[in-house]
């Protein structure tokens, strides 16, 4: 146990203490010599704990509660006439002779239970729960792909069901064996086979067509496969923790943290191993696995084929992903891996999110000394700051965070073993930094201003990465996509009434209008379901499509981009509507 | 006549009681408004986010089961995802990562500075924390509640929670004695 767990427990066990009814000075007295340093923080959760708590006004109180209770009573009377029937037969077939016949059934249903747990897994093994639901995220179920509903947290998924995040939005999945699946935003993925079989095996295929998945696979029992599918490859575990994500629909990016990741395309397989990382290209062999590497900071050079990026050049070619066009001086995210010669490759470039320095490699030790570390063929410099954890050794895979020197040396912050469990924190360098030469563009400011100078918060924040996301994904300008965001809508707020408008062939201004009337996005996404079902469509994807130019720019397409751009949007209703 | 237990309310309200609807509004109204009133640092705004928890908790009664989380536990749930979200849309600067590890291992406290703490310090130095931080701090010291419930909202592991109290707690005691 280390010296944080410990002083961790003697916490723990001093607020005990104090929940129990100590007193603070009983709690203090009895702190071992090694945890006197806990002593400020044991006073102040005992001073949090004694704050008067406070109230809300009572009227408002009174208020929002007949609110709330008119909103359950709409709901109730809402509710389809037929449940309402069902319940009635219901209460007239529970006679005495019938709950005697009930007992029966229900007593042989149990004795077959058992067997038919073993033979067909779980109940409910071909659903997964969702949980830490942020934000717009859609469940398409399988009988009807038109008709997505906003996700609720610890919703059950079936088999066949679609799960969709919105623009800053994410969602987990956990499977009935323990294993989880994220979901980053902007991301698509179906449940196409979920089955548990003999024993408790579980076998799972996933279709990924959009977006970023982290997977955590609990190490399955015999017969049970776990199986990602993208439009270009497939990843096939056993037991790891590993990253898919679709680039487009011809370009995929693998990687694994621990474990062994089988990724195959065109009749072709690689293996991952710890840390490594390939690229995938629809209609070709899997590229040779490498080790992953992600920087963030200003591109300095743009020069095909080598770009340069917080201090580190790296290939650009035909095969690399880049969203939206960065220029030099612009600050960019760029992924990819660390071939065997040393060659950095980038397989995907995209705006970056934060004006931070965020330097990461992966890689396997092949020297350590006092303040130096080989990592993979490259030298990485270590102080007193650095941490190490999970006490990697000569042959293993790490992961480094590391910064660059004024004098271009590396300096680790972070080496962690691949199998270390703890929970992997990002190291964010601050910058500007005395020992740090990494310029970062700081994230413009005009993103930042107060929303009510619209045009001035436009002009001068086109350069919002998550904008430039957007207007990349719904094929829009930037600035129609800032023009909203300057009106006060968030970007899940805006890549769903884009979706929206998509689906049903609308602008997004009419979708804008609808919120500013005071409607719910849950309830103006049902009307352009019903919009849709009296007009039927030959087919319907619920991705956006990039055929599709909804609102293009709006000097353009007149009349079909964001309305006057003075007004901020009416507070979204807050109360239950009669 | 004592009062309806929670679940008994829980499975009322799922059948459209209104009434079981309001007292539940009435039992957990209090928790979610401190939770609220701490972590978002505006007393108007915990009142609206308030309003809007008990909306999404009728509207997704009927998914609800008492075998996932404890009801409240489910409660705070919502109520922090709707504070995450409140925070995306209004926040003035995007959210920075800091390093908690890092930051724990900061130079021991001075145990001579006192601190005094009121509403408005409180908030005021929660505004500085991680949001995990500041979740801890109020889901533990505010609303009192145990490792493994706020575990629980949280989605993480007991340790980790022990963990991270410590370092919130340390933390917080840094932004006091600098205000």
């Amino acid at each position: 146990m280390n010296e944080h767990t410990t002083l961790d427990e003697l916490l723990q066990q001093a607020l005990a203490s104090l929940e129990s009814g100590a007193s603070l000075d009983e709690v203090l007295s009895a702190l071992p010599p090694e945890a006197a340093r806990l002593a400020p923080a044991i006073r102040l959760a005992a001073q949090a704990r004694a704050l008067s708590m406070p109230q809300m006004n009572p009227v408002a109180f009174q208020y929002q509660q007949q609110q709330i209770m008119n909103a359950a009573q709409q709901r109730s009377e809402a509710a389809p006439a037929r449940r309402q029937g069902l319940f009635a037969r219901s209460r007239l077939v529970f006679t005495a002779g019938g709950a005697l016949l009930i007992i029966l059934f229900i007593c042989s249903a149990l004795s077959l239970l058992g067997g038919a747990t073993y033979l067909f897994g779980p109940p409910g093994a071909n659903a997964a729960e969702l949980t830490d639901v942020q934000g717009f995220v859609e469940v398409i179920p399988v009988s009807n792909a038109a008709n997505g509903a906003f996700a609720a947290e610890g919703q059950r998924v079936r088999q066949g069901s679609t799960i969709r995040t919105y623009s800053e939005a994410s969602a987990t999945l956990v499977f009935f064996d323990g294993s989880r699946t994220v979901l980053a935003p902007d991301s698509q993925l179906t449940l196409t086979s979920l089955h548990g079989r003999w024993g408790g095996a579980m076998q799972a295929r996933l279709d990924q067509s959009a977006g970023s998945t982290s997977h955590t696979v609990v190490p399955l029992k015999p017969g049970g496969f776990f199986q990602v599918n993208t439009p270009a490859g497939q990843a096939a575990v056993q037991g790891t923790i590993f990253d898919v994500s679709v680039l487009d629909s011809q370009r995929s990016f693998f990687t694994v943290t621990r474990g062994k990741v089988a990724v195959q395309n065109s009749g072709s397989e690689v293996l991952l191993t710890d840390g490594q990382a390939t690229f995938v290209q629809s209609g070709l062999s899997p590229e040779k696995p490498g080790y992953q590497f992600s920087l963030q900071g200003v591109l300095q050079i743009k020069a095909e084929p080598l770009w340069r990026a917080a201090n580190t050049s790296f290939l650009v070619d035909t095969q690399t992903r880049i969203i939206g066009n960065p220029q030099e001086g612009d600050s960019i995210l760029v992924a990819g891996r660390i071939l065997g010669d040393g060659q950095w490759v980038a397989d995907l470039i995209e705006p970056a999110k934060q004006g931070k320095a965020r330097l990461h490699l992966t890689g396997v030790v092949t020297d350590i000394k006092t303040d130096l570390w080989k990592i993979s063929g490259n030298n990485l410099y270590t102080d007193a700051d650095t941490q190490i954890k999970g006490d990697p050794q000569v042959g293993d895979a790490v992961r480094v965070q590391y910064v660059i020197l004024d004098n271009g040396d590396w300096l680790a912050r972070l080496i962690k073993h691949l199998d270390d469990p703890t929970e992997e924190e990002s190291v964010v360098e601050e910058l500007p930094k005395a020992t740090a030469t990494v310029e970062v563009l700081p994230l413009n400011e005009s993103t930042l201003e107060p929303k009510n100078d619209t045009q001035r918060c436009v002009e001068r924040g086109g350069e919002h990465p998550v904008a430039i996301k957007l207007a990349d994904q719904h094929d829009v300008s930037l600035e129609e996509i800032m023009s909203w965001y300057c009106q006060g809508y968030g970007f899940g707020e805006i890549d769903l009434a884009y979706s929206l408008a998509e689906q049903s062939e609308q602008n997004a201004s009419q979708i804008f209008d609808l919120r500013k009337s005071g409607e719910s996005w849950g309830q103006i996404k049902q009307e352009q379901i019903e919009r849709l079902t009296r007009t039927p469509k030959p087919s319907h994807t619920p991705l956006p499509s990039k055929t599709v130019k909804p609102g293009g720019n709006p000097q353009d397409n007149p009349g079909n981009g964001p309305p006057e751009k003075t007004d901020k949007p009416d507070r979204p209703t807050k109360t239950p509507k009669k | 006549m004592t009062d309806p237990s929670t679940p008994d309310l829980v499975n009322r309200a799922q059948k459209g009681s209104p009434a079981a609807v309001g007292a539940l509004y009435a039992r957990f109204q209090p928790n979610i408004y401190r939770y609220l009133f701490f972590r978002t640092g505006s007393a108007e705004t915990a009142e609206d986010l308030t309003g809007e928890v008990f909306l999404r908790m009728v509207e997704n009664l009927p998914e609800y089961r008492p075998t996932q989380a404890p009801f409240l536990a489910w409660l705070y749930r919502i109520a922090r995802n709707l504070a995450i979200d409140h925070h995306r849309r209004t926040s003035a600067h995007p959210e920075t990562e800091i390093d908690e590890e890092l930051e724990a291992t900061a130079e021991p406290l001075d145990d001579t500075i006192q601190v005094n703490l009121t509403h408005a310090a409180l908030q005021q130095a929660l505004a500085s924390l991680q949001e995990a931080q500041r979740d801890v701090i109020v889901l533990r010291f505010i609303e009192g509640m145990n490792i493994a419930d706020t575990a629980a909202v949280l989605h993480r592991t007991q340790d980790s929670i022990k963990a991270l109290q410590r370092r919130a707690l340390q933390a917080l005691r840094q932004t006091l004695s600098d205000q």
